[in-house]
Formats: structure tokens, sequence, C-alpha cells
């Protein structure tokens, strides 16, 4: 009996220090972003929202934000837009050497992302091309597109042909039948490549770091060479709100169904 | 759209691919875009890199620029670091992955989604921000030094700057990634073949060590190739809490490249490449042998 709650203790004090290991950084953050110095201490003392002002009031982090989007939107748009495209190629075409294209299509992720800006930036500047957003966009969109075949490939390939052939008994023509059957079925997982491809290029710094025009930096490039500058509060209060939203964003998806459940029981 | 042959085209053997099976023009039309992409913005650039090819004038032999570089002394001693902390990140890694992994795959399932949850949210927090949470921790003076320097045992440590705390930093990012992987594993491993030791007459840890643990090596050699990967190619932690005193590979990439120095660059990038290539082959190898059984 002992022995057991022995174990049980053990147990329960090992995973909370993992647990505390994995978080620490996280929570040392939202801490520190309320502390009264203007360096960044932990613990902290006093307690202030003042970086958050200075946060918001940033006109660096506000048009490092734009670019961010701007890029990120721009990365996701061509990848899912060539991704999908050649998901259906895949999903719905005999051809040889299928089965390589579908490795092919994986291979970004095999490359370190550093490996992967070091030879786009040489190749680009190779070929004269100027430090830009756009090219910034493209590159991402690369690092991006593992990511997204393996959402939209599943996707297009779960468009059971029994759904098809059953349009087609009923009479719709091919295209009818893509509009209205396949491409319905596959949205949900061209929806996630999607956010797939936003999240990765919106976290992204190492590529960024070697492909970003020195003026135009992203949000991930802004946090660090404000930490590796200054580490002043004020990236504490911006990354504390980005954390809080991932935190709410992760919270809905992993129980939005069971708290819909709940309003909708409590209104009963 | 070949839609009135598209019966005529199944050969047998072939997997029907449903009546809009598309070949020919269709098919190729769809895939060029995405492969052309691949090719000229992705192959090439990093097969011009490999073979050594900087845009620059002079352009050497491929191979005696990787020589020059193996045998410097400096990007020798990057290789070393960016090795010791590879396998010092994966072994931490795997040491408090695996109990919490265990945890997650018997916990009930309220506990279960709430845990899973506090391992993915790590995850997504942009590196950056959980890399100032170290640096905040590591700090000099700062709490952890405090709390190991109380304890008195170990002297007067210091975790800024070093390669000690780029280790702890790095594997405290990447224990989710071998918790996800271990997970995955873990989950397809049938409870009752330890239930079956027990009743047999073993207890319980001894059950899971010859039980379960063994079914589980393919999880945990394959979580560890992906943490060494990760840790070898990480940038922002390793430069951050290394405060640009610890010499690793990705460091000196970075370095090299803000001091246009694209010769070293591009051999440090193509050596970088090389590693994490290789262990990526032996990973999806893997893969393929456990499928195979």
């Amino acid at each position: 009996m002992i022995r057991k709650l022995s174990l049980n203790a053990v147990i329960f004090i090992v995973i909370i220090s993992v647990y505390a290991y994995i978080l620490m950084p996280s929570i040392v953050v939202v801490v520190s972003s309320f502390g009264e110095r203007f360096y960044l201490q932990f613990p902290p003392t006093g307690f202030t929202t003042k970086w958050y002002e200075q946060a918001f009031a940033s006109q660096d982090i506000r048009n490092a934000l734009l670019t961010t989007l701007k890029v990120a939107f721009g990365a996701a748009s061509i990848s899912v837009v060539l991704g999908s495209l050649a998901a259906l190629g895949l999903a719905k075409g005999v051809f040889p050497g299928r089965d390589f294209l579908n490795s092919l299509y994986l291979w970004p992720l095999m490359v370190p992302n550093l490996v992967l800006g070091v030879a786009f930036l040489t190749f680009s500047a190779s070929l004269g091309i100027r430090p830009s957003a756009e090219r910034l966009m493209v590159a991402h969109s690369i690092v991006a597109i593992p990511y997204v075949m393996r959402a939209a490939l599943p996707a297009f390939e779960k468009v059971k042909l029994v759904l098809e052939e059953a349009a087609r008994d009923l009479g719709s023509t091919g295209s009818a039948v893509f509009w209205h059957v396949t491409v319905p079925i596959a949205r949900t997982g061209l929806i996630v490549a999607f956010f797939l491809a936003l999240i990765q290029s919106m976290d992204e710094l190492n590529v960024a770091l070697f492909l970003a025009p020195p003026r135009e930096p992203t949000l991930p490039i802004i946090f660090f060479r404000m930490i590796d500058f200054n580490l002043d509060p004020t990236v504490a209060a911006a990354s504390t709100i980005i954390i809080a939203l991932i935190f709410l964003g992760l919270l809905v998806f992993q129980f939005g169904a069971s708290i819909r459940q709940w309003l909708s029981r409590k209104k009963v | 759209m070949s839609d009135n042959t598209a019966d005529a085209q199944f050969s047998p053997g072939a997997r029907p691919r449903g009546l809009l099976q598309w070949t020919g023009w269709t098919t190729i039309l769809l895939i060029a875009p995405l492969t052309l992409f691949l090719l000229v913005l992705f192959i090439i650039p990093l097969a011009s890199m490999v073979l050594g090819h900087t845009g620059q004038q002079g352009e050497s032999n491929p191979w005696s620029l990787y020589l020059k570089f193996i045998t410097d002394p400096f990007y020798r001693g990057a290789l070393e670091n960016t090795m010791v902390v590879g396998l010092c990140v994966t072994a931490i890694a795997l040491i408090c992955g695996y109990p919490l992994a265990l945890w997650l795959s018997r916990a009930p399932a309220l506990l279960r989604k709430l845990g899973l949850m506090m391992v993915i949210f790590p995850v997504l927090v942009p590196g950056v921000i959980s890399t100032f949470g170290w640096q905040a921790l590591l700090a000099r003076r700062g709490p952890l030094e405090t709390a190991v320097d109380s304890l008195f045992i170990f002297g007067n440590v210091e975790f800024a700057d070093t390669r000690l705390g780029v280790i702890i930093a790095l594997a405290g990012i990447l224990v989710p990634f071998m918790v996800l992987t271990l997970l995955a594993v873990l989950e397809g491993v049938d409870r009752q073949l330890e239930q079956a030791a027990q009743d047999l007459g073993c207890n319980a840890v001894t059950a899971f060590v010859r039980v379960t643990l063994p079914l589980t090596l393919n999880g945990v050699v394959g979580g560890s190739l992906l943490v060494f990967v990760l840790a070898i190619s990480n940038f922002a932690t390793a430069s951050l809490v290394g405060g640009g005193r610890v010499n690793l590979v990705s460091t000196a990439i970075y370095r090299s490249i803000q001091a246009l120095d694209t010769p070293a660059a591009t051999v440090l990038s193509s050596l970088l490449m090389a590693i994490s290539l290789v262990i990526t082959l032996l990973y999806s190898r893997l893969l393929r042998s456990k499928v195979a059984r």
C-alpha cells in the first residue's frame, strides 16, 4: 500500500516537474511583462501595465506585425494554391513517378530552415534579386509546402469515389461533381493547410533573418533584435499578448466542442 | 477531362481512382506548377550551394573549399560543440519526455486532453518568445543560478552565455517534440500485454521495462533523431542564450552571412544539411522497417 502511494507520489513529482520545465519560459515571459523595472527581471518587482502601453504604441512592432501578416498571407496563398492543385493531381491521377513526386513535395522538411535561408539568399543574390518582402514570401511558401501537402493530400483522397460515383449516377456532369462534391469535402483540409502555412510563416525566424529587408523586419525578427539589444519588458508585453492568443486558440480547439455543449445545456 | 473513357483506362492491378480519374494533360497541368516551383526555387539553389557556387569571383573547386573548412580549428570546434549540444539535448529530452508520454497515454480522458494541450502549447509559441523566457531564467544572478548556488554542492555555476545554458534551454524547448513522437508510438502498444506480464507475476515496473519499453524502441529512436536534427539546426535559441559566446555551426553560419563570407556560410550550411539529410533518411528507413514488421 505504501509502495503504491510512494510510486504515485514519485510519478506526480516527475510529471509536474517536466511540465514545469516546458512551461517555465512562457510563465516567465508573462509574469515579467508586469515588472516595474526597465530591464527584464525575474522575479519582477512592482506591478505595472506600462509595457503593454508601450507595446501597443510601438511603431516598430506595428509595422513588423503588418509585414509579418503580409508575408504570411502571401506565403500561405502561394503554397495552398500550388499545393492543392498538386494534391488534386496526385490524389486523382495515375501516372509513373507519382510516389516520387509525393516524397519530393516533402523534401523541404528534411533541410534545416537555416540552410534553406542561406541557399535562397546566395541564389537570389547571384541573380541580382533585391531584398524584398516578396522574396521572403516565396521562401516561406517553399517551407510551407510539406505542411500544406500533408493536409491537402488526405483531404482530396478522402473524397470517396463512392460519393463521386453516386453524384454521377444521379446525373451530374464531371465539373459539377468536382465543384459540388469534391471541393466541399476537401475544403476543411484546405483550410487547415492554409492555417498551418500561416502559422509556420508567422513564427519563422531563421529564413526571415536572412531574407527580410533590413528596414522591413517581421515580428520574430523584431523580437530577436529587441531581446538581443536591450531585453526591454516591452518585448515581454508583446510576447504575452501572443501567448494569450495562442493559449485561447488552443483552448477553443481542444475543448471547443465540449464548451459549446456546456453552453447549450445551460440555456435549457 | 476524359470523362466517358475513364472506365476504359482502368488497368488490372491499378487502384481505381474514381470516375474523376484524370490522366494525361490534366494531371500534368495540375502537378506542373508546384513541381517547377520547387525545382527552380528549392532544388536548384540548394544544389548550387552544395556545389560551391557562391556567386563571387574565383569560384574554387568545391572540394578544396570543404577541405579548408574541415581543417580549420575554429570550425572544428563549432562542429564539436554542435554535436555535444545535440546529443545532450536529445538525452535530456528523452529522459524528461518518456515519463510524460507514458503518463499521457494512460491518463483518463479529460486529464489527457488537458495534458496534451499543455504539451502542444509550447510548440505553438514562437521560438523567440520561449528563448526570451529562458534567457531571463538563465541570466547571471537570475532565478536558476541563485537556486543552484543556494544548494552549495556545485560551487559557483554559471548558465548565461554557456554551452550548458544552451543545452538546458534547447532541451526544454524540444521536449514536447519527443513527447508527441513517443505518445504516438505508446498508443499503439497493447496494454493487455503488460497486464498479462503482471498476471504472470512481475510487478508494475518490471512489466513496463520488459514488455512496453522494448516495443516503443522505434519511437525512442525516431523521437531522438527528430530532436537531434532540430537541436543542431537551431539558431535563435542557441545564439541568444549563448550570448554569441557559444560557438556552434548555426551561429557560425549566421556570423559568416553577416560578415559577407559567403564561402564559409555555404560550406557550413552544406555540412549541416548533409548531417540532417543522413539522419532524416535513417529516420524514414526506420519508419519503413516498422511498417514492414
